[in-house]
């Protein structure tokens, strides 16, 4: 009994100590990243100057908005794959380091809005536990055990300790400046990736609007409000609607209206009324190079037509 | 109850403090109490399914056990049926009137179709069934003596290490064992942390990295061109390893903590050099038990080529079946059943004293023939692992590797050069839990730690279930 007492304890001991050295080890190669999705994009954000216009989003807002297209000091700070909990959350950590901008872009994906969320995207701030109080409560709620994980300083790096390293190793060296932005090159494939993607898209189960869903947008809102942030919201185009998303955009849209935050539909935006038709998907989601080119134009005019109601 | 779950981190320490407080003859009650709350944890009612087939063969057991001729051929088959029957009921009835209906409706025959059965499988169905049809055969062939104790019995059915997905035990092995007083022990408890860290390590740090990996490109198969596909299906070669063969190894290390010895699953499988060794190494309780209870009942090898190879036929596609009602499992059957006769025709052999480029040359070879069966084992539906193999092998585009998401790709790297290289230096040399039960205390304190560490850096926190729960 006692060798397992002595056993026990001391591999707490060490499991301690290491997880102590190499949590601030961490800590310090985080602080330094300043590319990628593991955080380097958002302390490249916060390192710079302000910008006035910053777009968010998931990868349709990433792929396709050019901010050089809105004006000269617009960033994309758009995650690919990311829902609404996690720009909620990076938006209170932007105010919190009051980096907010004097017009937010927000990219909203309808549909999503119908899902019940896991939160789950929220792990993806770990780094911000602890740091932010709205993060720190929207990780608690993950999972009644998430505030245990916690407990380990490394838990805040879990599952991307190699691509810190890898992104901390291509921070070393000075990078060139970046709007956020990425694009798409068209290829070959596309139209194929984008026939076969079309034909998995369902219609929509529910038009009901997920009331969870829903509070994290109201939680940017405010955040925006609190800051005398400008907030417009918009979609992006897809290549074939599912069955049910104009019932959805238009309960989303209300919920904006009461807030009177502007809404660009996917109609205002609708790329495919240009010609070469053929070369803007990438896939039934998404835009190329090309498309992503006349996307951020179609947005630039809306403002230039629209400058009265952000003012 | 999931094994990487904070419910067993809670539940497994104040079972096993419970075990060794209480006196022996309350034990058993202890555990078999345990593990109706472990399977609760699923689907609370499905313990009446469970209880129905362990009244059923306890009470053919006794009856199996003191009758001559015919009628002890009745109970066993009564038996069998029953066990066969609560399997075709929950996992084989819907494939069957699928199949059926879609006959009739080919053939015009103008009838309503069957309608299915909205049930969910119980969790480990296959496992526990075999298990116990193992039990009432061994009985009958007079190897075990029938168990009058009901809850020692059913203990041996539900054990909770070993309950939902094996390793499929024997009687001869396990029911002993309950009868055992089991004394705490230091050793035990360290060997057995590890072995349970070292599962862990398995499957939410490899098997669930490279799951996120696999799941975005088999759902999504069609947009994928040759080396993406092949680069996925190796990942979920990995993935299906790592997943089951976590779960047996925190089986048997939890079991071993608590005085438990349970039988290897698993016994480095992708070092195998033929495809008959692949299959002495891969899930080995499932592979002997057809063995011992099929393939040798049908004949074996002891009625010349023919036979055997028809043999070998069936028992994999048994095996195939065993997995999952689907077309694809039966293909998954076949393909290994054939393979496996064609080592025999081409009397391919593993032959050790080869130079190690053969030897690697031979284990690559045998990794990939596996490979492509895994793509019949991964897909949903026939048409799917058809339009994979199809597109792996079209040349058009098939250089453009799609690695998904950077991050994970790096962190899925690290995970399976971790795994090699600890199952090349160290498992390769000696079992895992004799491995682990020789460490002194410096070295069982630094393998806890790092597994725990590495659970911490690399695991994947909100992972998926086991893969073999399903069946």
């Amino acid at each position: 009994m006692k060798k397992s007492l002595v056993y026990i304890l001391s591999s707490i001991m060490l499991i301690v100590t290491i997880d102590w050295a190499l949590g601030s080890l961490f800590d310090s190669l985080y602080a330094k990243i300043l590319l990628g999705q593991t955080g380097g994009k958002i302390n490249y954000y916060l390192r710079q100057k302000d910008f006035s216009v910053v777009v968010m989003g998931n990868s349709r807002a990433l792929y396709q908005i050019n901010p050089d297209s809105l004006g000269s000091n617009c960033f994309n700070l758009s995650h690919a794959g990311m829902s609404q909990i996690f720009h909620t959350g990076l938006v209170h950590v932007l105010e919190q380091e009051k980096k907010m901008p004097r017009l937010i872009l927000l990219h909203l994906e309808p549909e999503e809005f119908t899902f019940a969320d896991h939160g789950t995207d929220i792990q993806n701030l770990k780094y911000y536990y602890g740091k932010d109080s709205l993060v720190t409560a929207y990780l608690r709620n993950v999972s009644p055990y998430e505030r245990f994980k916690f407990l380990f300083h490394l838990y805040r790096y879990n599952g991307r300790a190699a691509s810190i390293l890898k992104n901390y190793w291509y921070s070393r060296r000075p990078l060139p400046p970046t709007n956020g932005f990425e694009s798409l090159v068209a290829t070959d494939r596309d139209s194929i990736n984008t026939f076969y993607s079309a034909e998995k898209i369902e219609p929509i189960k529910t038009t009901a609007l997920n009331e969870v869903q829903v509070e994290y947008l109201e939680e940017f809102i405010k955040t925006c409000s609190r800051s005398n942030t400008k907030l417009v919201c918009f979609t992006s185009p897809l290549f074939t609607e599912p069955r049910g998303l104009n019932q959805v955009t238009a309960k989303l849209t209300a919920i904006l209206a009461r807030h009177k935050v502007p809404y660009i539909s996917a109609d205002e935006i609708d790329v495919t009324k240009y010609p070469h038709r053929q070369w803007l998907w990438k896939d039934a989601h998404h835009l190329t190079n090309y498309g992503a080119a006349i996307e951020s134009k179609l947005l630039a005019d809306w403002f230039m037509l629209n400058h009265k109601i952000i003012e | 109850m999931l094994f990487n779950s904070f419910q067993f981190l809670l539940f497994f320490p104040v079972v096993t403090l419970l075990h060794f407080a209480l006196p022996h003859r309350y034990r058993w009650g202890l555990l078999l109490f345990a593990s109706c709350v472990f399977y609760s944890a699923f689907i609370p009612y499905y313990l009446i399914i469970l209880l129905v087939s362990i009244l059923i063969d306890y009470y053919a057991a006794i009856l199996i056990e003191p009758s001559e001729g015919k009628k002890r051929k009745t109970y066993l088959v009564v038996s069998i049926i029953s066990n066969l029957a609560l399997l075709s009921i929950f996992k084989y009835f819907n494939f069957f009137t699928e199949n059926f209906n879609e006959l009739l409706l080919w053939l015009g025959v103008g009838v309503k179709p069957i309608p299915y059965l909205h049930i969910i499988l119980p969790i480990g169905l296959s496992f526990h069934t075999f298990q116990a049809m193992s039990y009432t055969i061994e009985v009958y062939r007079r190897n075990q003596v029938a168990e009058r104790n009901f809850g020692i019995y059913s203990l041996y059915v539900m054990f909770f290490p070993q309950l939902v997905a094996g390793p499929i035990e024997r009687p001869q092995n396990m029911l002993h064992q309950f009868y055992e007083e089991k004394i705490f022990s230091s050793s035990r408890l360290m060997a057995g942390l590890q072995q349970m860290g070292w599962g862990l390590f398995k499957k939410a740090v490899v098997a669930d990295q490279l799951s996120i990996y696999v799941n975005s490109i088999y759902n999504h198969w069609e947009l994928n061109t040759g080396a993406t596909l092949l680069f996925a299906t190796y990942c979920f070669a990995f993935q299906i390893y790592c997943d089951f063969s976590g779960y047996s190894d925190i089986a048997q290390g939890s079991a071993h903590i608590l005085g438990f010895r349970l039988m290897d699953n698993f016994n480095l499988p992708y070092f195998s050099k033929t495809v008959t060794e692949f299959w002495r190494r891969w899930h080995i309780s499932l592979s002997s038990w057809l063995k011992d209870y099929l393939y040798i009942p049908l004949g074996g090898n002891r009625f010349g080529k023919f036979k055997t190879y028809r043999n070998l036929l069936y028992t994999m596609l048994l095996g195939g079946l065993w997995h999952g009602a689907s077309w694809n499992f039966i293909v998954w059957g076949f393909l290994n059943g054939a393979f496996l006769s064609a080592e025999r025709i081409l009397n391919i052999k593993e032959t050790t004293s080869s130079s190690w480029p053969v030897r690697a040359a031979k284990i690559f070879m045998t990794f990939n023939l596996i490979a492509l069966t895994w793509i019949f084992f991964r897909s949903v539906t026939l048409h799917q692992s058809i339009g994979i193999v199809k597109n792996i092998f079209t040349a058009n585009g098939f250089w453009n590797l799609r690695i998904q998401d950077s991050g994970i790709f790096a962190g899925m790297s690290v995970a399976v050069g971790l795994l090699l290289a600890i199952e090349f230096l160290i498992f390769r040399k000696q079992r895992v839990p004799d491995y682990f039960s020789s460490r002194s205390m410096v070295q069982s304190i630094a393998w806890t730690s790092f597994f725990v560490l590495m659970l911490v850096l690399l695991g994947v926190s909100e992972g998926d279930q086991f893969i073999y729960f399903q069946f």
